[in-house]
Parts: C-alpha cells; structure tokens; sequence
C-alpha cells in the first residue's frame, strides 16, 4: 500500500514542500530511500526503523521504498524523520490515512521514539500557514516558535506513540498563539550594562546616538582602552523596540541557524561580534548546508567588528553588497538563496599600530607605518561608513567625576524621538532611515539654504572629498537635524557632520 | 692596478678599524706599498697584531679588487678616496675624516654656500611648515642644502630645495645603494637628477644600522657652512648633529619653539647655550651674505569668541575633541561645529579621527 505524508525542508532561506511516499508491498525485505536524499536524510533509515520498534509497533519485514519528492531538489534536514515514520506506519495500516490529510509534518526522531527538535521551524510554519494547510506537527521544543505563526494550528508531539495515537483518536492538541507584540513590550531591556558607564566620551557617544538615529555605519578610532568596544556594545540599548514583523523576521534567521532556544523568539535587535578570524563563509553565510553567516544573524540589529584592522582583507571587502543591498544571496549549483542582512555596521580600530597616534608621547610610529596601518582597512566597506568618531583616553578626572553622562535611557528616548520622524518622512517607501535614502530623497528631504550649502561647497573642495562622501554629510546632517526636531538642516548640522567625516581615505 | 684601486682595496678591509687604518697610512706612504710589504712588515712598521697584519695580506686578490671596483663604476658609483683631488676639503678638516666616500651624483661646489637642515622625523605641521619655508627660500638664492634624507624634516628640506630647482645633497648612514626609509626611493633618484648626491662612507650593500646614523652626522655638520636645526626633541640624532656643527666651530641656528613642545625642547636647548634664533630667514641669509627675499606677511586675521577659545587650545600637537571638550567646557557636538569650521578656514587640520592640529 502507498501512503503520502506532507513535509516541507529547508534550502537556505527558503522553504521547499517535500512529499513523503512510503510503500510497503511484498519482496525481499528491505529499505530503500530515493528522491536525493543527502546523507543526514539517508541516516534516517536507521533512526526511523528503531524509532518504530521501540515505540511499540512492529517494522514490516516486507520491502519498504520510501520516495521524497520533488526528487530534483537534495534534501538535507532530519526533520524529515518524522514524516517518514508515520508514513510508513499508515502504509502499514497502524494509521487512518485520511488523518494526515492538510497537516504538515516535520521532527527529528530518537531511537527510543522522542520526537527531537529540528532548525527552521519558524519558517516552514509560517510556509505552512501560507499554503493552506489546517495543522503543523512540530517537535514540543520547536511549538513555541510554530505558535507565533498566525493562520494555522500547531500540533506539538513528543513521541511517535503519541503522535499515533492523537491521530488515530483524532485529539487535537494545540498550541495557543503567542501574543509577540505583549513580549516585545515586557522584553527585558535590563541587560546590566548602560551608556552611564562610559565615562567622559560625551563626543563618542553623541556620534553613536547620531548613528544608531539615522541606522548610520560607524567607526571608532582610538586607543587600546578608550573605551571602543564598551561603546558599541552599548549600541543595542539604545535601540527601538523591535516590530512584531521584524521580531517574526529575525526569529526565522535564528530558526534557520538552529540558535533559537526552546520557548523563546528573538525580542531584542542583535548584537553580533564575529571575531577577526573568521572566514567568508561564516561571515557572508553560505556554508555547506547553507547557514546564515554573521551578516544576516545581525540582520536589524549590529555588526560590530572590534579590531577592524586585523580582519582579512578579502573577508572585509565581502561586506560590500550586503551593505549596499540589505541582502545576500548565495548560489548554488542546485540554486540560490537570498538571506536578508539588513545591519548596521560598527568597527572599531586602533589608529596605528602602537595605537597612540597621534599622541607622541606614546607613539613612536612612524607616519609611513601609520599610513601602512591604516591602508590595512582603507576600502570600499570604510567608504560605506558614515561616521568616523575618534576617542581618546579616559583620564582620571573623567572617572571620578563619573557622573552626569548621558544615560541609555536618555538616549533611547532621543534615538526614538528620531526614528518617528524618519518613519513619517519615509512612509510608503522601502526606506526606513536616513542613512538608506537615495540621492532623490535627498534631493526633497534635505533642502540646504544658501549658506550652509557654501559651507558643504567649501568644504568639498577644502578636504578634497568624493561625492559619496558629500551625500554622506548631508545624510547624517539629515539626522543631526532630526534629533533636534528640526525640519530645516541648519549651518551647524552640516559643520557636525563634517567632524564626523571619515577622510582616512584622503591622507 | 691603478692607485684608485689600491685605495679601494685598502677601504675594503673590514677587519681593521679605521684607526688602524689611519695607522697604517701614515707609516706607509701610500697603499700601494702596503700592497706590496710582508706580513712582518706589516706588524713592524703598522704597529699591528698578527691576526690583523694577516688580514691585510691574506686580502691581496687583484682579480677580486678589480670586479669589485668595476662593478662600482657599473653602478654609477664615484669611489673617492682622501687622496683624490675631489675629495671635499670640508671633510679634510674634520678630526675624524673617512678615509673614501661615495659618491651618487655630484660633490657640493665648495664655492658656494652650503647649509645643512636637519629636524626631527616625527615631526609637527609647525615643523614642516617652517622647514618648507626655509628651505625653499634658501634654495632659491642658490644655497646648497645638505641633510640626511631620513624621513620628516630632513625629507621636507630636500624636498622644498628642489621645489625651487635647488640642488641638494644627502649623507646617507648605510651603504650608498641601501635606500633607507624605503619610502624615500623616489627623494633618492629625485636629488641625483637635480644635479645634487647622495654621500656615504660605508662600502655599497652596508645596512642601515644604529650607530652609523650618529657617526654619519659629523659628515652631515661637515659639508655644511652653517646648520639650521628645525625642529628636535631633547635627546636626539638632530642635536648629535648640532654638536658636531659645534665642535667643527660652525654656526647653528634654530627654530624656536614653545617651552612646552616636546619637538621645539632641544631647538630651545640650543637656543639658551648661544645658538642663533631662527625666525625670519631674510635676516639669515643676510648674515651669510646674500640679499634677503621680501616676503609680504599676511597676518591672518583674529577670529573670535568660543572659536578663538577653543583655537587657544589647539596647538602643533594634536589634541582630542575629548580634551577640548574638557578644556572649553563647551558639549562636545558643539565643539566639533567649530572645529570643522575652524579647519574650513584652514587655521587647524584633522590629523586623525577627531585629532586636531594648527596648521
């Protein structure tokens, strides 16, 4: 007898229906799989057979074929275990065909019978809730994020005996929904660390808000110990709250990576500090089974490369169509993939390779070795940060008049008060910050009067600078402007923006 | 072989230090005996050892002599020995004269004026301002300048000088075909197609090591008439050339600085144990003799308020937007408006991230 299961696997960011054949019919005894199974799908054979006897049911010593299709595409996740156990259990008759009608299965099985977690539950969910089926089967530890899908019933199971037995009586046993929107607002934004404990960089930290305002790229330059890397992982407590969309959107990156934990979405805007020697595939994504790399795990949120310097080139000069697109996609022979990355990027570097300069009484450095150093980051990708702020060190009046600091809190408020504006400004359009406006939007939203604009010409001809680099001016001055709610860009907006100006480039 | 060669065989000896060498010279009369005298001669009448006295003879290969002094002339490179008549008679005077040089390019033309310029390599926008300017207008009343060709002031010198078609000439501290900073290459070719050279007394291939630099700026004092120091901090290679200047009884001037500048501490040194104040480069080239270039001083003009504050705080060393922060008690997104308006006006410059500087 023939019996079909629905499932649905995972090529990258997407999500593909599988259909699961089982047919049991007399011949020699055996258990062949076809319909291009990789080799984790291959492994199920073993799991599946001894997941079936220890759940209490007989394997059918007869010849058993299973049948994945579409055969074209490979398969490669275990979630499909499942499915092919309860396909081969209705082929035998154990279970009422008409049951798995409009449901989808996917889990991973254990030997004993459990039915284990699987990655990118969240994603074929909501895959599911969009081609009209009633009812998702899902391991328990994947129900909580299944359960933030609308449109469709989550079935959790923890056992193959149990899902049987649901089926075969016909319980249903749903998940209620997740209400996000109740999570985002009681999300813990405690994390114990705040923008009052930097003390004494009030410029730093005006240029971080600045930057996380208008979604801004930044780059800090400074001294081992001036506080860089403190700085930027204070970013995500400044930043807005999350939307319900873009919490289901990062969840799904997460879902697909397997770094969700059990009964948990991702409610905070992520922070990721890949380390300098990561490779272009962890960083860009797209390993062999095709996993978001770091770009699109910081998708909404930061990607902060401390060390700036000392990541490879090759690895760095990567970055550039993310940062230019907001996505990657990643081909395949078998296809392509597009993973979402929309980020902010924040680096941070010593100015030389003492890191001192330019305080000579502790650099040494010569301005040839200072320009060498700095020609390590020199690029397209230093070309697409906006904002270059330089710090210095704390001295010790700095901590011990610690107080009276701008406080996260404070920040927040500002950085929100910002994006409101920005948000109507934009309405209707794809873009959501200053920074992402193309050079018609600055032309409407950035009206310059006449002598600011004589400044901006001064300057470009002054320093030398390249037309990217006057949009970028104006953009930030866009947001300078903004946090001071204020329609008019004014003389000093642009003066500030030009401080923040990055002409490593230049020297 | 010829008497050039002789000498170049007689330079070339390695193991003698160039005392023994002078020894040698002057109880031999010319290398051409010492080529030709036994070991024990040698020890006799040179007064050396016998492992040194073997050196000397054990280094007797005319087919090695002659490849060698060949592959020098391949090269374009003039060996000089203190016979010749080129040798520059600036250098016979000195105490410790080398015993060859040589030579890329051309001898400074003893009948004109030559000044040697030396400064700091870490040096500030004052510095390089200052060290443009003199240069500049020393070469254009055809003065010579002479200099080390290390990077920073020395580089700036020679590079100002030529600006105004002038010729220059660099004292180098490795062997004459070690370009040392690498960087200087193009300065390197750059003064010997001006019609200036580039000096050594190390043989080719000699690498830049530490103790030549000090020993090489006695001959950087030497071939000048006068020393200009722009800029140098309180221990350093450009005051052991000022005191080399001193010893061979030749004027130094410098450039004064603030007492607080680190870089303008040993300009200031100089200037309190008798060195002439260097601060208008008409009236020096009025003391050496020539007509004074009268240049029309345009004074900036005083800006104001917090941007003269804040303009006060800013000196030739760069300093943080933190620190001016501090300083002007102005929020820092305020002081940076005026700084990036202070720099529109080309009063300061940004020399890193948010580092600033006068111009």
């Amino acid at each position: 007898m023939i019996c079909k299961v629905s499932s649905a696997d995972l090529f990258g960011a997407s999500v593909f229906d599988v259909c699961v054949e089982a047919d049991v019919a007399g011949g020699l005894p055996g258990f062949y799989m076809v319909g291009l199974p990789s080799n984790e799908v291959r492994e199920a054979k073993e799991r599946v057979i001894r997941a079936i006897v220890n759940s209490g049911f007989s394997f059918p010593a007869r010849k058993v074929t299973i049948n994945l299709s579409p055969a074209y595409i490979p398969k490669h996740g275990s979630g499909l275990d499942l499915p092919i156990a309860v396909s081969i259990l209705a082929a035998m008759g154990e279970l009422d065909p008409a049951s798995l009608k409009g449901k989808l299965f996917i889990g991973e099985l254990s030997l004993d019978g459990s039915v284990n977690k699987v990655r990118g539950a969240l994603p074929i969910t909501a895959h599911a809730a969009g081609a009209d089926y009633s009812a998702i089967v899902l391991p328990e530890g994947n129900a909580f994020e299944g359960a933030a899908v609308e449109g469709i019933r989550v079935h959790k199971t923890s056992s193959l005996k149990e899902i049987v037995s649901d089926l075969n009586c016909g319980r249903e046993k749903d998940v209620d929904h997740v209400d996000i929107e109740a999570m985002l607002d009681n999300a813990c934004t405690e994390t114990g660390i705040d923008f009052a404990d930097i003390y004494g960089q009030e410029s730093a930290k005006k240029a971080t808000l600045t930057a996380v305002s208008g979604f801004h790229n930044i780059l800090y330059i400074g001294p081992p110990g001036a506080g860089k890397s403190m700085m930027a992982r204070r970013i995500p407590t400044i930043f807005s709250r999350m939307t319900r969309s873009e919490c289901i959107e990062v969840s799904m990156i997460y879902s697909i990576a397997g770094m969700l934990e059990d009964e948990k979405l991702i409610l905070e805007r992520p922070f990721r500090a890949p380390d300098q020697g990561i490779t272009e595939a962890a960083l860009i994504g797209g390993t062999s089974s095709l996993k978001p790399g770091e770009i699109t795990l910081a998708h909404r949120g930061v990607l902060f490369l401390d060390e700036f310097s000392q990541f490879k080139r090759n690895t760095i000069d990567m970055l550039r169509a993310p940062l230019e697109n907001g996505s990657i996609v990643i081909n395949r022979v078998s296809g392509s993939t597009e993973f979402p990355c929309s980020f902010m990027l924040a680096a941070a570097t010593n100015p030389c390779p003492c890191g001192h300069y330019p305080d000579r009484r502790f650099c040494s450095c010569t301005e040839s070795e200072v320009s060498r150093f700095l020609s390590r980051i020199k690029g397209p990708v230093l070309d697409r940060i906006d904002i270059c702020v330089g710090m210095s060190k704390v001295n010790a009046e700095d901590l011990r008049s610690a107080a009276n600091g701008m406080t996260s809190k404070d920040m927040r408020e500002m950085a929100d008060k910002a994006i409101n504006i920005q948000k109507k400004r934009f309405a209707g359009s794809s873009v959501i910050f200053n920074s992402q406006m193309n050079r018609h939007m600055i032309k409407e939203f950035c009206v310059l009067d006449k002598d600011t604009l004589s400044v901006l010409n001064k300057a470009y001809e002054r320093f030398n600078m390249s037309a990217r680099g006057w949009y970028k001016v104006i953009k930030v001055a866009r947001t300078l402007a903004d946090l001071e709610e204020r329609e008019r860009i004014d003389k000093k907006d642009v003066l500030e923006a030009l401080g923040y100006r990055n002409d490593l480039l230049d020297h | 072989m010829t008497h050039d060669e002789y000498w170049y065989w007689f330079c070339g000896i390695s193991e003698l230090s160039p005392y023994m060498k002078k020894q040698l010279i002057r109880a031999f009369d010319s290398p051409e005996e010492l080529y030709e005298a036994s070991i024990k001669e040698v020890m006799e009448r040179g007064g050396l050892s016998h492992g040194y006295a073997s050196a000397v003879t054990g280094s007797r290969y005319e087919d090695r002599i002659k490849q060698g002094f060949e592959k020098l002339n391949k090269n374009g490179i003039d060996f000089i020995s203190m016979d010749d008549e080129r040798f520059p008679d600036r250098f016979r005077l000195l105490d410790d004269c080398p015993l060859c040089i040589y030579l890329k390019g051309n001898l400074p033309n003893e009948k004109h004026p030559a000044v040697g310029m030396v400064g700091a390599r870490a040096c500030s926008g004052y510095g390089r301002e200052y060290a443009l300017k003199f240069s500049r207008a020393l070469a254009q009343k055809g003065v010579q300048i002479v200099s080390g060709m290390a990077v920073g002031i020395d580089s700036i010198c020679a590079g100002g000088a030529m600006e105004m078609n002038g010729t220059t000439f660099a004292v180098l501290g490795s062997g004459i075909d070690v370009i040392y900073p690498r960087d200087n290459i193009e300065l390197y070719y750059q003064i010997i197609a001006m019609g200036g050279g580039i000096i050594s007394e190390y043989p080719p291939g000699t690498p830049p090591l530490a103790w030549q630099f000090p020993h090489r700026n006695r001959l950087i004092a030497g071939l000048s008439d006068r020393l200009i120091v722009i800029e140098a901090g309180k221990r350093s290679g450009t005051l052991s050339t000022a005191m080399h200047a001193l010893d061979q009884g030749k004027e130094v001037y410098a450039l004064p600085g603030r007492a607080n500048d680190r870089l303008s501490q040993g300009c200031n040194e100089l200037i309190k144990d008798g060195a002439g104040i260097l601060t208008d480069i008409g009236e020096f080239l009025d003391e050496i003799g020539l007509d004074p270039i009268r240049e029309s001083c345009k004074a900036n003009e005083p800006p104001v308020s917090d941007r003269s504050m804040l303009l006060s705080f800013i000196g030739y060393e760069p300093v943080g937007i933190k620190e001016l922060s501090e300083k002007s008690t102005l929020p820092a997104d305020e002081v940076l408006g005026i700084l990036s308006e202070l720099e529109l006006d080309g009063f300061i410059e940004r020399v890193s991230g948010t580092y600033y500087a006068r111009r």
